[in-house]
């Protein structure tokens, strides 16, 4: 009951202010996800809406099925035994939760980087190299090309140009965070995945991610998941607040970052927002 | 770190009474070896005219070129063959299979030796005959000792495969690499030392089998010069001359077993510096 009162909510609170500041539909839209465990419940009933050149932050306390959120969307949810996505999750108007959209397709399309840097035990050149090779990126040129760009976008370039044969795991945690990162852009995927990507960096390399992320928004749809209340405050466009209930997850509300922060009438979303609760 | 002191020595003194054992051990085999060295020099064991006990002649070259062509050509086929089957059981069975599978090769690694022995005496010698007689021979000495070290060469690699961090392989589905390409570029490479010092370590155990290789060799003291001819290796030549054996072909056979128990000791440190290295 609660849920479908928020649901409600939800809807009224994105669709006037659509209207106003962004012209385009969305990019990725989220109808009634939920995400099970077996008998476990991690998310109920989701809906949402990510827009291009916006970043969407997913906040919630621990258990609220923010994470499993966003593995659906890529559908890393399938590697995890017993999980069963339902719902509908469309990118680009089609359904990529339907077993006919192809997984690889898919992830090319949407990205993702994660809590732990975990570049591959490789050079920071084959980082990069081996998984356009592996898509199909058959002349070297090209491939170096793609590399030396997303190094650019990333600011990896000046640190770690003359020393591309070196393995990337002798790169700083937010170094490898940023090559995670230059790694998912080389595929020039739409949609950019985030899980916590700065909870095991220290504050400097947490803001050059941050710059990062909000200079990438110019061409890529962001959703990213964080426990950092300020940090979503600071670079996000659009927040989600999710919440527990009865074990399960479920998204509170969904808008701008100041309607959140500043002027939302929920009492979950005032005590969470004001370190009330959570 | 707060440990009980009663429990870490008990463990220290075990530790040592270990390397304390082997090194009686070997001690022993150098003083039952010395008398044959002090009557004829240590170079008779490459100089004599071959290996005439009666006649005091004790050349090991031919034994010692036995064991090792047998040792590791059962390794050259098992360690290839075996990391394919632990890919295929790991990233290629379906579920069902895999567990059956990896169930086998734990029941066929405690299979006794006697048994992959007896089975080429009666089914692999035979049918070697039907094309290169007399059917005896390296070759049917290598195909059972892989066949014996084909499982725990497995067990190795897949239990290497299982060390890969799973933070890469949650990366590389991510980005829908094919399955292939993390095999390739990530799990081997990463698993490559511990595979190297597992199979390393099964070299070792095929240079000490016996039994198997006994039966199904031939035992001819000779260096083969092909496949299909018969050898004897060291092991066997103990264990087929340790009941009649008097004076120096007593030491002779001890010699055999110092040799055995050096290459031994050498095996298992290259085995163990590799899987050293890895973690430094």
């Amino acid at each position: 009951m609660a849920i479908k009162r928020f649901l409600s909510r939800i809807k009224g609170n994105i669709e006037p202010q659509n209207t106003f500041e962004v012209s385009e539909s969305p990019s990725l839209r989220i109808n009634q996800l939920s995400v099970n465990y077996g008998q476990y419940q991690a998310l109920k009933g989701a809906s949402l809406e990510a827009f291009s050149n916006e970043i969407l932050a997913l906040v919630g306390p621990s258990g609220c099925g923010k994470s499993s959120l966003l593995a659906s969307i890529n559908r890393m949810t399938e590697n995890i035994k017993g999980c069963q996505v339902e719902g509908e999750i469309l990118l680009d108007g089609e359904n990529v939760l339907s077993p006919a959209y192809r997984v690889d397709k898919l992830r090319k399309k949407v990205g993702m980087v994660f809590q732990q840097p975990n570049p591959f035990p490789l050079s920071i050149r084959e980082n990069i190299c081996f998984p356009l090779k592996d898509h199909g990126m058959k002349s070297a040129r090209d491939r170096e090309h793609q590399l030396e760009k997303v190094l650019r976008q990333t600011g990896l370039w000046e640190e770690t140009k003359d020393r591309l044969n070196t393995n990337a795991l002798r790169l700083s945690g937010g170094q490898q965070q940023r090559l995670c990162i230059a790694r998912a852009l080389a595929l020039e995927p739409s949609v950019l995945l985030l899980d916590e990507p700065c909870s095991a960096l220290d504050p400097i390399s947490t803001e050059k991610i941050e710059d990062l992320i909000q200079e990438l928004k110019t061409s890529i749809t962001m959703i990213m998941v964080t426990h950092n209340l300020s940090q979503a405050r600071r670079i996000a466009d659009q927040v989600a607040v999710c919440w527990v209930e009865n074990n399960s997850g479920y998204v509170v509300e969904c808008n701008h970052t100041e309607a959140i922060f500043d002027q939302s009438s929920h009492p979950i979303t005032q005590a969470y927002c004001m370190g009330r609760a959570g | 770190m707060r440990t009980s002191k009663t429990l870490s020595s008990t463990l220290n003194a075990g530790a040592w009474i270990t390397v304390g054992i082997l090194f009686l051990i070997g001690c022993f085999m150098v003083a039952k070896s010395l008398p044959l060295f002090e009557a004829m020099g240590v170079s008779s064991l490459w100089n004599d005219s071959g290996w005439h006990p009666s006649e005091g002649d004790f050349n090991v070259l031919p034994m010692l070129a036995g064991s090792l062509v047998i040792a590791f050509g059962a390794v050259l086929v098992a360690g290839p063959l075996g990391v394919m089957l632990a890919i295929f059981g790991r990233y290629y069975a379906p579920k069902w299979l895999a567990s059956v599978y990896r169930g086998l090769m734990e029941l066929l690694s405690g299979v006794p030796s006697v048994v992959y022995g007896f089975w080429g005496l009666i089914v692999l010698v035979p049918w070697i005959s039907t094309f290169a007689p007399p059917g005896a021979s390296v070759l049917a000495g290598i195909i059972v000792l892989a066949i014996m070290v084909l499982p725990l060469v497995v067990l190795t690699v897949d239990t290497a495969f299982e060390q890969t961090p799973q933070k890469w392989l949650v990366a590389a589905d991510a980005l829908a690499l094919q399955r292939w390409s993390k095999i390739w570029r990530i799990v081997l490479p990463h698993s490559l030392p511990s595979i190297f010092s597992g199979v390393t370590l099964q070299t070792g155990r095929a240079l000490g089998e016996t039994m198997a290789v006994l039966m199904v060799c031939g035992n001819i003291v000779q260096v083969p010069s092909s496949l299909f001819e018969p050898t004897r290796t060291l092991t066997a030549n103990i264990a087929l001359e340790m009941s009649y054996a008097t004076d120096f072909h007593v030491n002779a056979l001890f010699v055999s077993g110092l040799i055995l128990f050096l290459m031994t000791v050498l095996i298992v440190m290259v085995g163990a510096s590799v899987k050293r290295k890895q973690y430094a």
